[in-house]
């Protein structure tokens, strides 16, 4: 079953179209949903929990329609929001009891729960005190804790990482990890940092004003653009013409050849080192490289600049 | 003797995340849950040594005229002696309960508002429905403290204070059902009436002021209206004063109305009820109202939001 299906799902505010006839299907694992500000991250998320109703199209999450069964999607679902929601005048350990009986737990598994989460965040004596006196790492632990309560099936982190430092952003994305990989919580989590989302998570979907761009597992992703890298002593420009005329995708740089080679690339390997002999250059490296999701992006943000 | 088994020195044990397999009650049970935990906050109870000062401050004071009762009662030995009656009781604190409901209000609406916590309330098997009106009953029933209570524990101090108890409740006992019903109409209309203002007025000082001002505001432009403007069209303005319909409501069920004179359109809000010469049964239809309205607005308030 997948974890999350969308059909034609488009929001529409009186001036603004937040989400425009998104069609997606998400498998269970970490995945990333990827976009810039105002691509409708966070409309997505409201309209998967039940908050918002789309103006059309359908949305199902774990085999719930979303609009109309949104109380049992929001049973089975935690939610870490973008934005500060702590009351200060709570100890972590208090309010985190509260949410796990919005959730329906009952009071003594409540407290035990509570105790279980945020020991797992990693917040210990400190639970005690009131979180208005907490820092931003603790804060977003506190987030953390209060959407995993109730052991849901499935995780909405919004930016988890927002406002912390190199250190607590490590530790936040190996929390985030280990939640996933070891609990069997499937996680959705949003990032405008392409690198976060290439360290935690297996799937990815990207979304641009309100469209899919992009979704599948990261690595096929990956896969799909890698690179033959073909450094030669000298006369690069001959070796990519002579590929070029062998109908191959290829681009010059410098003393590097770069040959698209997507799927596999045995045929490609064999033409290379067939036209480098040919031409009797000294061949000084000859690499697969994959790329990173951020050079893989980079075209489609840079036309979003245009837009703008 | 057998010696336990000594732990192995230095040893974590990771227990391992342990899932959730217990029972899940749902949606009324959390309702239930955060009725609860809006009461306590209403007393200040987990939370700061000022809102529990505040709070309980204000119920000292809304059982003052009880006690006053009381220990005339037991000092003056007269059985028909009665220094606050319990068709008053209510019009006596009033200023009481409207200080309480503007000190309160805020604080459980307006909180989570201000800490943005309402997007995890909403991220849970509620409806926004539920949260609004867990909220209005949290301060209706925190109110009952200050009203019902009170004339409870003054009922019973006069029939154990009287020369024959029983005696004394035989003749006094339709009160009960009277100082209950009116109560409960007061409580909440004080109370959805008291949520609204708070969840439109962001900021804390500016709900208390605006809960004062829309009660006692309108309690004298009202009263205003009615003693100078010399048309009898004018007694319909007296719905719109939310004191004067609660006057009129514990009245009608006191079958307390008082008679109408010369002086009335220039006297006190009852006697200004009085005068309008509406059905008596109005009044507590209008209370309801003004609560069923309130609250419907409270509830469009949070659809609203997020």
């Amino acid at each position: 079953m997948a974890l999350i299906e969308t059909a034609g799902l488009t929001k529409r505010y009186s001036a603004v179209t937040a989400l425009d006839g998104l069609s997606l299907e998400v498998e269970p694992g970490i995945v990333g949903l990827v976009g810039p500000n105002g691509a409708g991250k966070s409309t997505l998320i409201k309209i998967l929990l039940g908050l918002v109703d789309a103006t059309s199209g359908s949305a199902e999450v774990l085999g719930l329609d979303a609009a109309r069964e949104g109380l049992r999607v929001r049973e089975r679902v935690g939610y870490m929001p973008e934005h500060d929601c702590l009351p200060p005048d709570q100890s972590a350990t208090n309010f985190v009891i509260h949410m796990a009986r919005m959730s329906g737990i009952p009071p003594s598994h409540a407290r035990e729960r509570a105790a279980e989460v945020l020991r797992h965040v990693g917040l210990f004596e400190e639970r005690y005190r009131h979180v208005g006196g907490y820092s931003t790492g603790m804060k977003q632990r506190v987030k953390l804790a209060q959407a995993l309560v109730h052991d849901p099936e499935l995780l909405f982190l919004d930016e988890p990482t927002n406002g912390l430092d190199p250190q607590g952003r490590d530790e936040m994305l190996d929390l985030v990890a280990r939640t996933g990989n070891e609990f069997g919580i499937s996680i959705i989590m949003s990032s405008h940092l392409l690198s976060e989302i290439e360290r935690v998570c297996e799937g990815l979907i990207v979304i641009e004003s309100g469209q899919l761009m992009r979704t599948g597992r990261i690595a096929e992703l990956t896969d799909e653009t890698a690179v033959l890298a073909v450094e030669v002593e000298w006369d690069a420009d001959r070796l990519a013409a002579l590929l070029a005329e062998r109908g191959l995708e290829v681009q010059a740089l410098g003393r590097t050849v770069e040959v698209a080679a997507a799927g596999g690339a045995d045929g490609v390997h064999d033409t290379i080192l067939d036209a480098v002999v040919t031409l009797e250059l000294p061949l000084v490296r000859l690499e697969r490289r994959r790329r990173t999701l951020e050079e893989l992006f980079q075209p489609a943000t840079e036309t979003a600049g245009d837009d703008a | 003797m057998t010696t336990p088994e000594p732990a192995p020195s230095g040893a974590i044990y990771d227990l391992g995340y342990q899932g959730y397999e217990g029972p899940r009650l749902g949606r009324l049970y959390a309702l239930w849950s955060l009725y609860l935990l809006s009461l306590r906050n209403a007393f200040g109870i987990g939370r700061g040594a000022l809102p529990k000062v505040l709070a309980f401050g204000l119920v000292v004071f809304a059982f003052t005229p009880a006690v006053v009762t009381l220990i005339v009662g037991a000092v003056v030995p007269a059985d028909d002696f009665e220094i606050f009656a319990p068709r008053d009781y209510y019009g006596i604190i009033q200023f009481i309960l409207v200080i309480f409901v503007a000190a309160i209000a805020s604080d459980l609406v307006g909180n989570d508002r201000r800490s943005r916590t309402l997007a995890l309330y909403f991220s849970r098997p509620i409806e926004r429905d539920d949260y609004a009106l867990a909220k209005i009953a949290a301060l209706s029933s925190s109110l009952l403290a200050l009203t019902v209570l009170p004339q409870v524990v003054m009922f019973a101090g006069n029939a154990l204070g009287a020369a024959n108890g029983l005696d004394w409740m035989r003749d006094n006992v339709d009160d009960v059902p009277r100082f209950v019903a009116s109560g409960l109409i007061l409580c909440v209309t004080f109370g959805a009436v008291g949520i609204l203002v708070a969840s439109y007025a962001e900021r804390r000082a500016f709900a208390l002021i605006s809960v004062v001002a829309i009660f006692f505001v309108s309690l004298t432009v009202v009263g205003i209206i009615i003693s100078e403007i010399d048309s009898d069209q004018v007694r319909w303005s007296l719905f719109l004063s939310p004191l004067h319909v609660i006057d009129g409501s514990t009245a009608y069920i006191f079958d307390a109305i008082p008679q109408v004179d010369e002086f009335s359109r220039n006297g006190e809000p009852i006697n200004q009820v009085a005068w309008a010469d509406f059905p008596g049964y109005i009044w507590p239809l209008a209370s309801l109202a003004w609560a069923a309205l309130a609250s419907a607005i409270v509830v469009r308030r949070f659809r609203g939001s997020i």
